[in-house]
């Protein structure tokens, strides 16, 4: 009997995602265990011992330099990097055979076709598409799955043998510091970096199945629909639906990553009604409510995103930071953000923080083009009346020092 | 007629190119001639009689509305949108299998790793990458190739059944619209499409083989070394390289996409660009880069500006009250684009269709003049002729709209 599992990742904020994957992954595959990692601290919020599956913490992760890596994804490309050690971790703990499925998602039925692919391949991946799309637009419709990349990063499969390893090896590397929305340059989190594993690792087979792994960008090609009680896509019985950048709070609109209204999604419409009704049975309400371990530095300020980049793109010469969610001490991350840069008039100085705020933004160039010196105090203002709010700065990281 | 076609597709400025590989891929498959794809006219620059290959031409491929197809394309473009055209037309005169070979390759010994793969599957591709890049630059190097495709377009085989003809289908469908070079929003001329491949096609057949189209992306991962006259790629000799942006009038240049890569460091391999070199001007490639496109100008012979044919495609069906799009009389299409959308005061200050749709393409540029055809107009203006001439590689008389010195000089500069 093969050893197999499977496995999300979810933040606190996600949790009645991960327990609506978790007990519809349960209902199909009695005996099969479920592991959720929590990308997150309980801080009180819940107790992990009580949920119906197994709670995996970060600490049990082995991530290289896991501080800086904390602190240099915010919370959702933090999850998405995470992937490839969970896998790695399970593996380590002795299942062969074992699934990735993102928190969004919702098990219908048995995920045999990942699971079949497992038998003869070391890696799964299952492609955004499985046919061309036609009609008015095609290849528009299509260039942003190019640009998101071929395979979905929503469900994954990984098989003890072979070339695994390798590839979580290589996954995990591209990752720990290119896990970044940029499609422009090539990333898109996770997922981008899987158009390569057909290249590398010959031991990669693709899912097939159109009833696994449908979501808004081809639910309605393959008619997802209730029939006679059961869910099919393309003809198929649906295992998995996927339902990314869907938020409960707005349960009329299919996902923020497109314009698609519920009304528009036809018969399918009802399979994301009875996603809503699972995720507030599962206390969405409230677990949205559960904030973030890793948003604030340690002195309870909160976390800029700008603030993040900054620290990612210093690379190894943030090392002389420590930690850097420590806000004390002059050799702080913090408090060097908050160093005045090259003082040409005496007056208030601006901050570096501002000055990377500066430095990346071509209209505050045009607006202020000398911000150190003749245009600093009317710099000075553009930061305290809109610069705090449009980069979510508190006053004691980006007040005057 | 059975059995397998090889081709490649040129404008006449490449001949040369074609003629080193019909005579390297005859040495080794002396039972296999070089279907040559001529995307140009020959305009008295050479006789087809006297190629070392079989011409054809974009005449022979009974495509629908040539005109337009040739204008809607650049040079560039048409070469590699005619890619799956090609493979479809050799598959119809009756050739079970059709592989089409980038004309700056070298045949250095046998393809049969390319056709064991074609009796394997349908459609046939070789990755750029088959090892995870090393060094400081893997990253970059990787981020390249995810922006321009994970599998080389320089190698397509396909076969005449049902995933051949489907692979065709989506192919030639995308790049008859869509076959251009705008990475940031998914394209790179053929080869993006080709991510697709693995997801549509369970047929596929990837070429493994590191031997086979080896190119300035795969090193110095594939270590590259002379044994005599035989050049070794990873202590194997090479079947078949590919010299992909390699110019051999900047010899020390390995690719002019890809600066970080040095002669010096494929050590003795970079033997086999100085004979490649050779090869290319024994083939006569002094005279052949000359030879001027028959298509990048209109009938009185001003050049097309890129931006004009991208115009027109986005007309679609509208651009057909042009009649033909060459033309450049009362009516014609290019006295349209010189035409204004909006007029100022004085000579020199209207904006034509032409600067307009430069505009249009230009989020910049919008963010710059917000109004550019009212408050901001003679800024754009004064852009177009100090910046927008030579970003855009457009020619002078474009400037302005229909002035006097247009109707006196059909011809310009």
């Amino acid at each position: 009997m093969t050893a197999r599992a499977a496995c999300t990742i979810a933040a606190k904020e996600q949790w009645a995602l991960a327990r609506v994957v978790a007990a519809s992954f349960a209902e199909h595959h009695p005996g099969t265990p479920m592991f959720v990692l929590l990308a997150d601290e309980p801080d009180g919020a819940f107790d992990p011992a009580a949920e119906p599956f197994e709670v995996v913490r970060l600490s049990e992760l082995e991530l290289p330099d896991r501080r800086s890596l904390l602190f240099r994804y915010a919370q959702q490309p933090l999850s998405y990097a995470l992937t490839p050690y969970l896998l790695g971790l399970l593996l380590d703990r002795g299942y062969e055979q074992v699934l990735f499925i993102k928190q969004e998602s919702l098990v219908t039925g048995e995920l045999e076709a990942p699971f079949a692919t497992l038998e003869t391949s070391a890696i799964a991946l299952t492609p955004h598409l499985l046919e061309p799309l036609s009609g008015e637009g095609a290849a528009d419709r299509e260039l942003p799955i190019l640009l998101a990349g071929a395979y979905n990063g929503g469900i994954l499969g990984i098989a003890d043998r072979g070339q695994a390893r390798a590839f979580l090896e290589w996954w995990q590397d591209r990752v720990l510091n290119h896990c970044l929305h940029a499609p422009e340059d090539g990333l898109h989190y996770e997922q981008r970096w899987l158009d390569l594993a057909l290249s590398y690792f010959d031991q990669t087979g693709i899912v097939r199945d159109p009833g696994c792994n449908v979501g808004h960008w081809n639910a309605r090609q393959r008619g997802l629909r209730m029939e006679g009680g059961r869910l099919v896509a393309g003809g198929h019985r649906c295992s998995l639906v996927r339902f990314s950048g869907f938020d409960e709070r707005e349960p009329e609109r299919v996902t923020r990553y497109a314009d698609m209204r519920l009304a528009d999604m036809g018969p399918a419409a009802e399979v994301w009604r009875l996603y809503t009704e699972r995720l507030l049975a599962a206390e969405a309400q409230t677990t949205r409510e559960w904030g973030y371990a890793y948003d604030h530095f340690d002195n309870g300020v909160r976390i800029p995103p700008l603030a993040r980049t900054i620290f990612g793109e210093l690379g190894d010469s943030a090392r002389r930071f420590g930690d850097p969610f420590c806000a004390d001490g002059d050799t702080s991350f913090f408090g060097w953000l908050r160093e005045p840069v090259a003082v040409q008039a005496p007056g208030p100085p601006v901050t570096r923080l501002w000055d990377e705020v500066h430095r990346r933004r071509t209209d505050l160039q045009r607006a202020f083009p000398d911000h150190r010196g003749a245009d600093r105090d009317r710099f000075l203002d553009w930061t305290a009346a809109s610069g705090t709010g449009e980069h979510g700065v508190e006053e004691r990281l980006g007040g005057s020092p | 007629m059975s059995g397998l076609a090889v081709c490649t597709i040129v404008s006449k400025n490449y001949l040369a190119y074609a003629r080193v590989l019909a005579r390297s891929l005859g040495r080794h498959h002396p039972d296999l001639p070089l279907h040559v794809l001529v995307v140009d006219c020959a305009d008295g620059c050479f006789r087809a009689s006297e190629e070392p290959f079989e011409v054809l031409w974009l005449d022979d491929l009974d495509l629908a509305d040539l005109r337009t197809l040739r204008f809607r394309n650049s040079q560039q473009e048409l070469l590699v949108s005619a890619k799956p055209l090609l493979l479809s037309h050799l598959l119809d005169l009756g050739f079970d299998r059709a592989l089409l070979l980038d004309a700056d390759m070298l045949v250095l010994d046998r393809l049969d790793p390319v056709l064991e793969a074609m009796q394997r599957g349908s459609p046939v591709l070789t990755p750029h990458l088959l090892e995870p890049p090393s060094g400081p630059d893997r990253i970059e190097r990787e981020l390249n190739i995810l922006l321009s495709g994970t599998y080389n377009g320089g190698v397509v085989g396909v076969s005449d059944t049902a995933a051949g003809g489907s692979f065709l289908e989506h192919w030639g469908e995308r790049l008859a619209t869509h076959c251009r070079s705008d990475v940031t929003r998914g394209m790179y001329f053929d080869q993006r499409w080709l991510d697709f491949v693995p997801s549509h096609e369970p047929s596929l057949a990837v070429v493994r083989d590191p031997t086979v189209n080896v190119g300035h992306w795969a090193l110095p991962e594939r270590r590259l070394e002379m044994e005599g006259e035989t050049l070794l790629v990873g202590g194997r000799p090479c079947r078949l390289f590919h010299f992909s942006g390699f110019e051999p009038w900047h010899p020390e240049r390995v690719s002019k996409r890809a600066a970080r890569l040095r002669m010096q460091d494929l050590g003795s391999g970079a033997a086999v660009f100085t004979r490649y070199a050779e090869l290319l001007r024994d083939a006569g490639i002094d005279r052949t880069r000359w030879f001027p496109y028959s298509f990048g100008r209109f009938d009185g012979g001003v050049e097309i500006p890129d931006i004009a044919r991208l115009v027109h495609r986005e007309l679609g069906e509208g651009a057909k009250r042009f009649g033909d799009p060459f033309a450049d009389g009362r009516g014609s299409f290019l006295r349209w684009l010189r035409a204004p959308v909006a007029r100022g005061r004085g000579p020199g200050t209207a904006v034509s269709r032409l600067w307009d749709a430069v505009y249009r393409s230009r989020p910049d540029l919008q963010e710059l003049f917000p109004d550019h055809l009212g408050a901001d107009r003679a800024g754009f203006v004064a852009w177009t002729a100090e910046r927008g001439l030579a970003e855009h590689r457009i020619d002078g008389g474009w400037l302005g709209c229909e002035t006097p010195r247009w109707r006196l000089r059909r011809r310009w500069g």
